[in-house]
């Protein structure tokens, strides 16, 4: 066959491939497709199970989406506000029985599950059984003392409890899950192993797919009893790194980030489409000191015993200037325990407040004795024993904790105390918890709302539990299971506070700063993010789903599907039809070279 | 070739799987901190109930006894659940495989192909601006961090001309048939691109230096002098000769592929079994480490015996 045949063949199979191509390509009709939110994160779900979930992944944003609560975090100023339950007891309506042990909820008539069944207060009572009975590690702490729960009618939940507390307010920040999905398994181990997708839930949105590492989709709830929501999926897209989370973000292919770091967020600053939101951080990053208290391995040194030492410390970190240096100025110098976002935020006084001074630190030290005998500018333990030297423990994987180290080393070298840091991997972090062997590490710590849980980790009872260094004192432990049994609000707020204060003046730890959660979101998609709480708070990652609720599409016109690159499958098979063709003319070329040669 | 070969080399790979099999034991348990303190700190598990997961991880006995277990369930390939996920292993990575054999698999082979067709041309040309140039290039290319070329090659493609999408291995879009296919096409271009370019240099250099050691035998001028075109002088007589000992390299390569590749994988986020493996030495995933490790293991020194054997199947000089 000659070479004119062959290139006629070529000629007409890529013509007929053209023309197939052409059949068969298909553009997606931008009418089918569903308004999507895109949110861009670098946590996947841990789990889908809400029997399984901690706080490692997203699974709380997924609760919140999936399932209600009783009671939820309001908006405004994350007390406790109505959500199944249609109000909050309180003896004056009834709720709450004279002997406070007997706490009743109304309960709505209008809610049913994702599969169309009812909900009814059995489920409540139910599930709340099933999680102090199993003891379901995120759940039962909210549900305190072995309380009991029945549901006399589908309307009516009532709470039993032992002794009287306020727990129900704190919220119970427990899902409701539907008793006729979960109860048929035999035990909890095999209701744990359950995949849960879709997730049948009462909330605003379903779990519908969950690809691990990639994303996980939820469809809107168009019976929601709060309204429907006006967008008909959510996707959270997982990013392993920011970085491609915001080129993603800036190239259009997601709606929004969460947690950018400071220098990425300035990056985003005055970007066409682009807005960046600070919001004022649940957490903060602490200095913790071991008391000792893990075995008699625990290695802590003796000086931090005593509250003068820490309180030296104390006086020698600027942090105002350690904000500045560490997060770029992205965060509030820290005070007390419970964060500025709680209701039960306590302001130290003007007498109250540890300032920076460093002179105060060195008087304090001197005149308890901590004197520089050797003169090698460390001071040693009174009457000349060991030096201070403070090994701390930071970890480079967690946000400022290095860079923090780094500059308060500096500072309290000039009160005479050196501070060698010592950088681990966050396992090896756990093993020298575990056994006590440090002097102190700079972690933090991301409470709830409410101040019961942060309170609690200073308590005798958490050693080597959620304890940080085991700090104990039976006069805090007194207060912290009063505030626990307060009878009423104002009297429950004056405990904290004095539990506050007490924590800020016994420094077991030193709260160095609140950060700020650093978002971003493009304007040309979707609007009507609401900050919850306000007015400081979050636009999504919030203690709810609200902003799912009133968030909306720019414009009528559709989006389109994203992320999917723009070669075609046309100029796939274009391109593959055409290096095929190249193939086979250069073996021709070729052969018909050598023919000629010959 | 000798069934006596055979036969011995496939009981020397069997020997090393289990002597891997034996070394990754203590190998995962060298690293300080165990899997139930992490879990317990982050769920605030009191120490019953810290006890009763060890129990249930089957660490709380001493390390010695828990290595019969281990070898039990090693060589009946059972390896429970992860400690992480609580799914079954072999779900885990049994969902990866695929998508790691085709980025790296895609990868190795354009690298592989692209690297000897460089090195052949830059020796039989050598000297000249090609060789010069393509070395130049390729070396450039695997000195540089791939996390590097990753993000640059995401900010000019992705981001800047909006050509391929960034990160994923697929849209979220539920897509089936041809549509699934070119979307995961789309996705693969730039891993894939990234992983080939970094390790292009490799085989170019290897390709070259052992074709240049070839090119001054004397058969190859015997050739010459019979008449033989230039063109097969260099396919088919001196190539061959040369591409012998990268063979090892390239079987090398193939075994390596279910290994993953850990940075592009997470710059890309690409669902693989690099970044499984690097999460679950992070977290110390035992039953999951036990199935990656075994898995690595055994491709590497499976092809490497393939390579053994083909090696003195194919190299007249070495069979007997």
């Amino acid at each position: 066959m000659n070479l004119k045949t062959l290139g006629a063949m070529v000629a007409v199979i890529g013509l007929a491939l053209s023309i197939a191509t052409s059949a068969t390509a298909q553009s997606p009709t931008a009418s089918a497709a569903p308004v999507t939110l895109t949110v861009g994160t670098e946590y996947d779900l841990f789990t889908s199970n809400p029997l399984r979930v901690c706080a490692c992944g997203n699974e709380y944003e997924f609760l919140g989406l999936n399932y209600n609560m009783l009671l939820r975090f309001s908006p405004d100023d994350l007390t406790a506000a109505p959500e199944l339950a249609t109000e909050i007891p309180t003896k004056e309506n009834g709720g709450i029985s004279e002997d406070g042990l007997t706490w009743t909820f109304n309960i709505r008539d209008d809610v049913t599950w994702h599969d169309g069944t009812p909900l009814t207060a059995e489920d409540i009572a139910w599930s709340f059984t099933y999680f102090v009975e199993n003891r379901v590690g995120a759940y039962a702490g909210y549900l305190p003392d072995d309380p009991t729960f029945e549901a006399p009618d589908p309307t009516t939940l009532v709470w039993n409890m032992t002794v009287p507390t306020s727990a129900p307010l704190a919220p119970a920040w427990a899902p409701v899950l539907p008793k006729h999905v979960w109860e048929g398994f035999d035990d909890i181990k095999v209701a744990k192993e359950y995949e849960n997708v879709p997730a049948v839930g009462s909330g605003p949105f379903q779990l519908v797919e969950w690809e691990k590492d990639q994303f996980y989709r939820f469809e809107a709830n168009e019976d929601y009893w709060n309204g429907a929501p006006q967008i008909d999926e959510v996707i959270f897209r997982v990013f392993e790194n920011e970085e491609t989370k915001v080129l993603a973000l800036r190239q259009g292919e997601i709606d929004f980030v969460d947690t950018v770091s400071p220098a990425l967020f300035e990056s985003l600053q005055d970007q066409e489409n682009i807005a960046t939101h600070r919001a004022v951080a649940a957490g903060f990053t602490s200095l913790s000191f071991n008391f000792g208290g893990q075995g008699p391995q625990a290695s802590n040194h003796p000086a931090l015993q005593d509250v003068v030492v820490r309180r030296a410390i104390a006086h020698a970190i600027d942090k105002e200037e350690l904000v500045e240096r560490v997060r770029a100025g992205y965060a509030t110098p820290g005070t007390t325990i419970v964060a500025p976002l709680s209701p039960f935020h306590y302001e130290p006084t003007e007498d109250e407040f540890i300032n920076f001074d460093l002179a105060e630190a060195n008087r304090l030290l001197d005149d308890a004795g901590y004197a520089d005998t050797d003169d090698d500018g460390v001071r040693e333990m009174p009457g000349g024993g060991d030096p201070l030297v403070f090994d701390t423990v930071v970890i480079p994987t967690v946000e400022s904790s290095v860079p923090s180290g780094r500059v308060i080393s500096q500072w309290v070298s000039q009160i005479g105390i050196s501070m060698e840091l010592r950088p681990v991997s966050e396992d090896k972090y756990y093993d020298l918890w575990r056994s006590g062997d440090f002097d102190a590490y700079i972690w933090g710590w991301t409470p709830d709302p409410d101040p019961n849980f942060i309170l609690s980790i200073f308590t005798t009872d958490e050693c080597l539990s959620w304890s940080d260094g085991c700090f104990t004192d039976p006069e805090y432990d007194e207060m912290y299971e009063a505030q626990q049994r307060a009878e009423s609000l104002e009297e429950r707020k004056e405990i904290v506070n004095e539990a506050q204060q007490f924590v800020y003046d016994e420094v077991p730890e030193i709260v160095l700063f609140y950060s700020n959660t650093l978002q971003a979101y493009r304007t040309d998609t979707f609007e009507g993010y609401i900050v919850a709480p306000d007015p400081d708070g979050w636009l999504l990652f919030q203690y709810g789903a609200d902003s799912y609720l009133t968030v909306h599409p720019v414009s009528d016109e559709a989006l389109g599907p994203r992320g999917t690159g723009s070669i075609s499958t046309m100029v796939w098979l274009a391109i593959a039809g055409g290096i095929a063709a190249v193939f086979v003319a250069l073996v021709l070329f070729r052969r018909a070279r050598i023919k000629r040669e010959e | 070739m000798g069934r006596g070969v055979v036969l011995r080399s496939t009981l020397h790979a069997v020997a090393t799987i289990l002597f891997v099999v034996l070394f990754n034991f203590f190998l995962f348990r060298v690293v300080p901190g165990d899997p139930v303190t992490r879990i317990a700190r982050a769920e605030g598990l009191s120490l019953e109930q810290r006890d009763a997961l060890a129990a249930e991880y089957g660490i709380d006995k001493p390390v010695l006894a828990q290595l019969p277990g281990y070898i039990a369930s090693t060589l009946t390939l059972d390896f429970g659940n992860s400690f992480g996920s609580g799914r079954p292993v072999t779900q885990e990575i049994g969902e990866r495989v695929g998508k790691t054999a085709l980025l790296v698999g895609v990868s190795t082979v354009g690298s592989i192909v692209i690297g000897l067709l460089l090195g052949v041309y830059g020796a039989w040309k050598r000297g000249s601006a090609f060789d010069t140039g393509s070395m130049t290039t390729s070396l450039l290319l695997y000195s540089v961090p791939e996390g590097w070329l990753s993000l640059v090659l995401l900010m000019v493609f992705g981001s800047m001309l909006g050509i391929f999408p960034i990160g994923g291995y697929r849209s979220t879009s539920t897509l089936t048939g041809i549509a699934y296919v070119t979307d995961v096409l789309n996705h693969l271009v730039l891993p894939a691109l990234a992983l080939t370019l970094a390790y292009v240099g490799q085989y170019a250099i290897i390709m070259r230096s052992s074709l240049l050691d070839v090119m001054g035998e004397e058969y190859l001028d015997v050739a010459r002098a019979k008449g033989v075109r230039e063109e097969n002088v260099l396919w088919r007589h001196a190539v061959p000769n040369a591409v012998l000992p990268i063979f090892t390299l390239i079987f090398y390569s193939f075994g390596y592929i279910v290994g993953g590749a850990v940075v592009v994988e997470s710059i890309f986020s690409w669902p693989g079994l690099g970044n499984l493996t690097y999460k679950a030495i992070a977290s110390q995933d035992f039953p999951v480490l036990q199935a990656a490790f075994l898995l690595t293991s055994s491709s590497v020194i499976i092809f490497n015996l393939a390579a053994d054997l083909l090696y003195s199947y194919l190299d007249p000089r070495v069979r007997r």
